[in-house]
């Protein structure tokens, strides 16, 4: 799934040693999840919309769109 | 605490491809080699096909094992021959690949003390059964706090490797025994059998991992 993480990250000047480290994940998976490697579980996804500030949709990019009733 | 050893005047390709390729293929090689010959020698007067290939996977198992545990011991030698970022990114699972790494020697031990077992075999069947026990008992145990010392990423891998293996051992060993049950084929040996648990779990793992592109030089 597409995501902004590294955007964010950016903004902030963190390092994804430095992110990794206030989420209480390891390095290489900062690094898998903004190279699509690796979709977080919910709860991460979650702290790392509480961490930047941002909702989860704004991170986690999904085109999916629900089907009309119709 | 930044590192170590990205010297800008070796090309990537050579630091993330070729020398670990070169030092996994040579130790590899040399393993392989050192086992067939001691099989071989007069300590051992050669094996059956079973405890040949089952003393191969057993010493891949512990030069993977014993190269991961070096890797993590010493992250700035480790990092030039393992697949990581950095050196840094073995100092932060140090604990993880020092367990895994453990277990994995050991189950490789375990194996090998199996396929040398009497009476074909120099190891009476008694310390086998106690190396072939204790190893994987041990390497089981020591699987566990490494499991609970990894963050999501790992864990996540783990069980997608876990499930995978599960389904690469009911085709290939259900197959062999589909076969060998209506007579088209010999019946797996039991040393066979603990051989196809290691190897399928091996290419699971590698499998998950691929999927994931993360076996491309970091």
């Amino acid at each position: 799934m597409e995501n902004r993480l590294k955007h964010h990250r950016d903004a902030k000047g963190w390092s994804q040693g430095e992110l990794a480290r206030r989420l209480g994940v390891s390095r290489q998976t900062i690094n898998a999840v903004e190279t699509d490697k690796y979709d977080p579980s919910l709860p991460l996804a979650l702290r790392m919309s509480r961490l930047f500030g941002v909702a989860v949709p704004e991170l986690f990019i999904d085109d999916w769109e629900p089907e009309d009733d119709d | 605490m930044m590192i170590e050893d990205k010297s800008p005047s070796t090309p990537r390709w050579v630091r993330k491809l070729l020398i670990p390729g070169l030092v996994g293929g040579v130790v590899g090689y040399a393993a392989a080699a050192t086992m067939m010959y001691f099989i071989d020698s007069s300590a051992v007067g050669g094996l059956g096909k079973s405890a040949t290939i089952a003393s191969l996977v057993g010493v891949v198992y512990a030069v993977i094992g014993l190269s991961v545990g070096f890797g993590a011991a010493s992250p700035g030698i480790g990092a030039r021959f393992l697949n990581v970022e950095d050196a840094d990114d073995l100092r932060e699972q140090k604990k993880v690949l020092t367990l895994s790494g453990a277990a994995m020697a050991l189950c490789g031990a375990s194996l090998l003390a199996l396929a040398l077992a009497a009476p074909d075999g120099p190891v009476p069947q008694g310390a086998a059964l106690a190396v072939g026990f204790g190893g994987l008992a041990i390497g089981t145990w020591l699987s566990l706090p490494a499991y609970r010392a990894s963050d999501e990423l790992m864990r996540a891998i783990s069980l997608e490797a876990g499930a995978l293996s599960y389904g690469l051992v009911l085709l290939v060993v259900g197959i062999w025994a589909m076969l060998a049950h209506l007579g088209y084929t010999a019946a797996p040996a039991p040393l066979d059998l603990l051989s196809l648990f290691y190897v399928l779990v091996l290419v699971a793992s590698f499998i998950i991992i691929g999927r994931r592109r993360m076996l491309a030089p970091r």
